[in-house]
């Protein structure tokens, strides 16, 4: 599903040079779910932008679902994006001008669906993530725990076959992190690839492999006891 | 710690170069406006305010009741009343009369003269008011005939030179000796005037001066009266229009009531009263309007500011934390704000006098005023240093109190959003701005669309390359039949005609009591006496019978328009006698002039004055008609030496007539002349309205930016979630349209009351329906998108990577 050769990322203002990733080789299978550890500013969540196609590696092959998308331009990255791929963040980012059901709905909206398809999609996403009760309600009037379920019940409402997740628990306590990761690993179960980036190895105790980055290199792959590709 | 407050408030300003050159360039703009403004206001309200009883001085002014019903206000009165009333009442303390009659040639060069009107004033006028004189005795130059006051620019215009006392200055009437010079009339005085006779002097035209003390019935002077300060006005006035019935004759149905107007009231609250003297008159209406305009603009730019700065506050959070965490206190960080608005407001305020003195010469040419910056005058610092205060304090209180307020854990995150509440004021605001900007955009589309409507409307005859020429002296009258053919010899002139009056407004016409032998219609007609060549110099058309003829024998025929006729309600009009029973002249009826012609011809109606006024019927009579003498001359010219053929025209004139110099018009100069001020007003419009969308749009910048910083991370998450630019473009700019559409339907109600009211000052006019305004409402959304779109596609480029990093 994705294979990524000698990708490399360097951030430059006018005076500094910042390798963010380097040379970094990376392939994951469709179903798999790996988790991405290391140190802050190791390269995660620049690796993780990469494989969503929110960004443009500066070097390097980057083939998703058998595209090479290396040097694509933004809109057609956004095609590619759109339906196939799903994020969960850290702080949610749910819309909070928007309804619970709606937030979920956008997705949906930027596909060009009916309202009636909409509808029956949101609402089965919801569903699944018993978030369903909780349908008119704003955001800020959920739990943390809520809103990410709510946020992955987004990440899944068009069927994406790959779920981004940048530190999925991160602002949560461990009751509602424990939630979320059960969800997760349900989603992985029922066929979805998941790729989590955390700093958590509790977390990462729920993915088949473990990518360990420093300073933009992949020092180690595990393969996590009991799981086998 | 004020050095270190200079140096933030300067390194802000440089750092943030769009906001800052906003910024001062919206206040500046504003402050601009403000003082243009309010120098124009005060120089209106200032009128007559020199003279030191003004608040005891008063005009009289009589209400007539016509025979119709209606009623009209005339300043001229009859010559007595001022006398008799100040005579019999206590509380008159004085009076003194001015009166206007014709003019006069002046010069003792004969190559340099020029006419001057004939204002006699009473012997007491210089001591009524105060006007400086320069050389002279107020209390005795305008006694003894012959004498004459003049202005200095009058003296410098004839002798080269100011102190001209006691010499000689001819006139084609008489040898005059100077006995005053004064100093020009203030441009804010409604009484301006070149030279001021005597009444001895014009006593042999006056039934040798006993008119001034025995006629109580013609509307001819104007009277100024200082009162006792206890004096109570309803009583005076009652007792005026009673003295004026008892010296009337008792044949004569009496239907007029006196009141008395204040000499500071004159300049602008005159409209409705004929007659009298106005120079520059005023109007309350446009003033109000101005004075509006003036604050408003100042407010919208203040308010902008505000926008501005509160959209900036949101990337000074973490300065602010930082001073708090170091122990500011919430009142310093306050009046660092103030402190920075104010020097902002002051250097604007610098840069806008800067400004004001550039414009100010050429605001002067406009509108005929001589406004000037009084940098001496307390009052003007005093109102303009509070401006500063105020605009500042208010432009960042908003902001400083909101920043001040700032937890300064919470101040180094980022993505602080500004308060609620303030926001929604801010969309008040913007629909405010616009509303005005659609208001002032759609009325400048319907003035030049009035205006264009005039100026293509056919007047029913022709106005192009006609030039008038007054008949100011005897020999031109008399000769003129010689003097037509000398003109007709020129290659340039194309026809000839001398009458009584030319179309345009120039003087007085009179208006002939039309009555028909057959019914009993009748018409007011405006009475023109004219020679054959009338008809084709202007080219109107004939509808029904013939020209007027040059020879005696066709001296009682007449021309009608068609409207007189249907007035008239006749049916076989030529052929026909009709009578006119007496002619009005300046709204005073002159019983005796009459004479029954006979109608030889129908011509189209025309329109004889500006089309502020409705159209007339009109009588054209022979020039050798009992009412009216000739007056003036015109010319149909084809020339492409327009200096020739005048210096030709000139010659002529001075073989008949050596003393008077030639006078002439061009008679589309003329028609123009009679929408000038309209033409001003759209100007005025098209400039301030396009201020005002200047700074409304600064603001829907500001707006835009301020409000899109705080959706950038939504963006971000609708751009991750296949958001494409155009459907952020969209979402954002159509909340902006949104403000504006409800600007326009805020707008669109006023600004359609406000122009109707200004269109039924026409007679002839456009119809507005709602195409104007929604052409007013699409450009200002056309404005506003493409004020938006800039922050719009800017926030829509940005990778949502940026905006979505958590920490």
């Amino acid at each position: 599903m994705i294979q990524a050769k000698n990708l490399k990322k360097v951030y430059s203002t006018e005076e500094v040079e910042t390798t963010a990733l380097n040379n970094v080789n990376i392939e994951i299978k469709e179903g798999e779910f790996v988790a991405i550890m290391g140190p802050s500013g190791c390269g995660k969540s620049t690796l993780l932008n990469i494989m969503g196609l929110l960004d443009n590696p500066s070097d390097g092959e980057y083939h998703f679902l058998g595209h090479d998308v290396s040097n694509r331009t933004e809109r057609e990255r956004a095609q590619l994006r759109k339906g196939n791929i799903g994020f969960i963040f850290q702080s949610f980012n749910l819309i909070d001008e928007l309804t619970v059901f709606e937030n979920v709905e956008l997705p949906l909206l930027y596909l060009g669906m009916s309202a009636d398809e909409r509808k029956e999609k949101a609402e089965a996403a919801l569903e699944r993530m018993s978030m369903m009760h909780r349908r008119n309600h704003f955001p800020q009037q959920l739990s943390g725990g809520q809103q990410q379920r709510v946020a992955i019940a987004r990440a899944v409402v068009a069927n994406a076959k790959l779920i981004l997740a940048d530190e999925p628990t991160g602002n949560l306590d461990s009751d509602h992190g424990n939630e979320v990761m059960k969800v997760l690993a349900e989603l992985n179960e029922q066929g979805t690839t998941i790729v989590m980036v955390t700093h958590s190895p509790h977390d990462a105790d729920f993915a088949m492999r473990v990518i360990h980055l420093f300073d933009g290199h992949v020092v180690t792959e595990n393969m996590q006891e009991g799981f086998h590709v | 710690m004020l050095k270190n407050y200079f140096k933030i408030a300067f390194r802000n300003l440089t750092k943030n170069k769009t906001f800052s050159f906003i910024n001062v360039s919206g206040l500046t703009l504003g402050f601009s406006c403000f003082i243009l403004i309010s120098l124009f206001v005060l120089d209106e309200l200032s009128f007559d305010r020199f003279h030191k009883d003004v608040d005891d001085t008063y005009r009289i002014v009589q209400t007539i009741t016509e025979a119709s019903g209606d009623t009209r206000n005339v300043a001229t009165i009859a010559p007595t009343i001022g006398p008799n009333a100040k005579d019999q009442f206590p509380e008159i303390v004085n009076q003194t009369r001015l009166l206007q009659i014709g003019r006069l040639t002046v010069g003792n060069d004969p190559l340099k003269r020029d006419y001057e009107q004939i204002w006699i004033a009473g012997p007491d006028f210089f001591e009524f008011f105060d006007f400086k004189f320069l050389y002279g005795n107020p209390s005795t130059s305008l006694t003894g005939p012959n004498n004459l006051v003049i202005t200095e620019s009058t003296a410098l215009k004839y002798f080269g030179k100011k102190d001209v006392l006691g010499e000689s200055l001819y006139t084609n009437r008489f040898e005059a000796t100077i006995t005053g010079v004064i100093k020009d009339f203030p441009p804010n005085s409604h009484i301006n005037m070149e030279t001021i006779h005597t009444i001895e002097t014009w006593a042999p035209l006056f039934d040798e001066g006993r008119w001034f003390t025995s006629n109580w019935t013609s509307n001819s002077i104007i009277t100024y009266l200082k009162t006792a300060p206890d004096f109570k006005k309803n009583d005076l006035e009652s007792k005026i229009t009673d003295l004026v019935i008892s010296n009337y004759s008792d044949e004569i149905e009496y239907s007029s009531s006196f009141w008395l107007q204040p000499l500071k009231d004159i300049h602008l609250q005159s409209a409705g009263i004929d007659g009298g003297l106005n120079a520059n008159q005023g109007s309350n209406l446009y003033l109000y309007m101005f004075a509006i305009i003036g604050v408003l603009v100042l407010v919208i730019a203040c308010f902008n500011y505000m926008n501005l700065s509160t959209a900036a506050a949101s990337k000074r959070t973490k300065e602010v934390g930082m001073r708090k965490t170091l122990g500011a206190g919430k009142s310093q960080l306050i009046m660092q704000y103030l402190g920075e608005s104010i020097i902002l407001s002051l250097v604007s305020l610098i840069i806008a006098i800067t400004a004001v003195e550039f414009l100010l010469p050429y605001i002067n040419n406009i509108s005929g005023k001589a406004l000037a910056l009084p940098f001496d005058s307390i009052p003007l610092l005093t109102i303009l240093l509070s401006v500063v205060l105020l605009s500042g304090i208010l432009s960042a209180l908003y902001p400083a109190i909101f920043l001040s307020k700032i937890n300064p854990s919470k101040a180094f995150k980022t993505d602080i959003k500004l308060g609620s509440s303030g926001f929604s004021l801010k969309k008040v605001l913007v629909v405010a701005q616009f509303a005005i900007s659609i208001g002032m955009i759609a009325a400048t589309i319907i003035i030049y669309q009035q205006l264009n409507y005039i100026n293509s409307k056919e007047l029913g005859f022709s106005v192009d390359n006609k030039l008038v020429i007054d008949i100011n002296s005897g020999p031109l009258r008399a000769q003129f039949e010689s003097i037509k053919q000398e003109f007709e010899k020129l290659d340039a002139v194309k026809s000839v005609s001398v009458s009584s009056r030319v179309p345009g407004e120039w003087k007085v016409f009179p208006i002939a009591n039309l009555e028909t032998f057959e019914n009993d219609n009748r018409s007011q007609s405006i009475f023109i006496g004219a020679d054959e060549d009338f008809i084709s110099t202007y080219d109107i058309q004939i509808l029904e019978g013939r020209n007027l003829r040059n020879d005696p024998a066709d001296s009682s025929s007449v021309l009608i328009s068609k409207q007189a006729v249907a007035e008239l309600g006749l049916t076989n009009p030529v052929g026909q006698r009709i009578n006119i029973n007496g002619t009005v002249w300046n709204g005073d009826l002159d019983d005796g002039d009459g004479y029954a012609p006979t109608i030889v011809g129908v011509v189209d109606n025309f329109h004889f004055e500006s089309l502020h006024k409705s159209q007339k019927p009109v009588m054209i009579a022979s020039y050798r008609n009992p009412i009216h003498n000739i007056d003036y001359y015109t010319l149909n010219i084809e020339t492409n030496d327009w200096q020739k053929t005048i210096a030709d025209l000139q010659a002529i004139n001075y073989q008949f007539d050596p003393q008077n110099p030639v006078e002439y018009t061009f008679l589309d100069n003329r028609f123009e002349e009679l929408y000038r001020a309209d033409k001003m007003r759209g100007q005025l419009f098209l400039i301030f309205s396009g201020i005002v969308i200047f700074i409304a749009c600064m603001g829907l910048f500001a707006l835009a930016s301020f409000t899109i910083e705080s959706r950038i991370k939504e963006i971000g998450i609708r751009k991750v979630l296949g958001a494409s630019v155009k459907d952020i473009v969209v979402m954002v700019c159509k909340d902006f349209v949104l403000l504006v559409a409800f600007g326009f339907v805020v707008a669109t109600p006023i600004a359609w009351f406000g122009i109707e009211k200004w269109l039924t000052d026409f007679a002839y006019r456009i119809n507005i329906n709602l195409s104007f305004f929604l052409l007013a409402g699409v450009i200002a959304i056309a404005i506003a998108l493409i004020t938006v779109s800039y922050h719009a596609l800017k926030s829509a480029w940005i990778n949502p990577v940026k905006t979505l990093r958590s920490e």
